[in-house]
């Protein structure tokens, strides 16, 4: 026997958004309230709670009727799949997009912009999810920081991520970056004094 | 869906199941791979072209088979996949089994010995006897290529193996559970 060098490594399969299709239809997620596909890996998220629900529900009304006063043709979804091929499906909490209608997932090019509420999931939101929605070409992304009371505005999307981050507390108006005109209330989004006061 | 665990974090990773796996390898989404596992939810895939793993899996495959054909009752097979639990499919290198079914996985009592032969992944062949152990696998070896030993393991238990020894890969291996078992292999 004669024996050589040789130079494989396992490595962990990611999955695709077919597979990811796949398995849903098949049921192999109903047991979970909300499944996300990120980075190839299904993760399966808590139910929310109202403090998340609240502050979702308010930033989603405030955006919807800023978008019809500018007469914007996005339209705001909650809890919709987004397609981002090929190791991504993520669920974000909003999105604008210009297709809002149609079958299946939204497609990530007609997504503008998307917003993931944080209660006991910023360093998911910051890391992970930041990653892919900046692989992903979304022009422009917002966390709703519910315990430092803070939005965290991300533009410039490439594959190495947020080019630009911008800090703007509760209280003060949050003006989009990249959709002219766009801007949304704070006040209201937190649930304790500290949002009330700033 | 009753075997899904409760979420306890706010998000975190669901370990797919042995069904959920299956179902993708029969789509052709795993097709592109020589070999893939399904290690505690995990889908892990092994590329092609590594000739030396090929080389010592190939001899140890034929040194069973004779040696199987030698006492009779048991089969040797080759990389076919066996259902350790509902999130753990592995796929043995080389195995020593009651019988062949027609189609489909092995069971986990039918698997006699497994082999995991290593080259590159030794740390993890290793690490990974013990998911064999706790699906009541009563013997495995794992083959390191490179140091040209296998590392017997015996006694399984929901740990690992509890009594384990060396041998060396060249000669004659004796089967510390199968009476008569052995696998010859020479230099050539």
């Amino acid at each position: 026997m004669t024996f050589e060098q040789s130079i494989t490594q396992p490595q962990r399969y990611k999955l695709t958004t077919a597979d990811y299709d796949l398995l849903t239809k098949a049921g192999a997620f109903s047991g979970y309230g909300k499944t996300e596909l990120i980075d190839g890996e299904v993760i399966a998220v808590n139910a929310q709670h109202r403090p998340h629900a609240r502050a979702k529900d308010e930033l989603a009304y405030q955006l919807r009727r800023a978008l019809e006063e500018l007469g914007s043709s996005l339209q705001v979804l909650t809890e919709v799949t987004v397609d981002m091929p090929p190791h991504g499906a993520p669920q974000p909490d909003i999105v604008l997009t210009s297709e809002a209608l149609g079958e299946g997932p939204v497609p990530v090019g007609s997504v503008a912009m998307v917003v993931e509420v944080a209660d006991t999931t910023l360093d998911f939101d910051l890391g992970p999810k930041a990653a892919l929605y900046a692989a992903a070409a979304v022009p422009e992304y917002w966390i709703i920081d519910l315990n430092e009371c803070r939005c965290l505005l991300h533009m410039g999307p490439s594959s190495e991520g947020y080019a630009e981050q911008i800090d703007v507390p509760f209280g003060e108006p949050l003006h989009s970056g990249t959709i002219d005109g766009l801007t949304a209330d704070t006040h209201g989004l937190g649930a304790g004094e500290a949002a009330r006061g700033a | 869906m009753t075997e899904h665990a409760l979420v306890e974090a706010p998000s975190a990773p669901v370990k797919l199941r042995a069904e959920d796996f299956f179902l993708l390898g029969e789509s052709g989404a795993l097709s592109a791979y020589k070999k893939t596992e399904l290690i505690d939810g995990v889908i892990i895939a092994l590329s092609p072209a590594h000739s030396l793993h090929g080389r010592v899996q190939r001899a140890l495959f034929l040194a069973l088979h004779e040696g199987c054909e030698q006492i009779g009752g048991m089969e040797s097979a080759f990389e076919i996949s066996v259902v350790l639990g509902p999130h753990n499919v592995v796929q043995p290198d080389v195995m020593v089994v009651t019988s062949l079914p027609e189609g489909g996985p092995l069971a986990a009592s039918m698997v006699k010995l497994a082999v995991a032969v290593s080259d590159t992944t030794l740390a993890e062949d290793l690490a990974k006897t013990s998911r064999y152990a706790a699906g009541g696998i009563p013997e495995c070896w794992v083959a390191d290529a490179n140091a040209r030993v296998i590392h017997r393991m015996w006694s399984p238990g929901p740990d690992g193996y509890a009594e384990r020894d060396e041998t060396r890969l060249l000669g004659r291996t004796e089967s510390v559970t199968i009476p008569g078992l052995a696998a010859e292999i020479d230099q050539n």
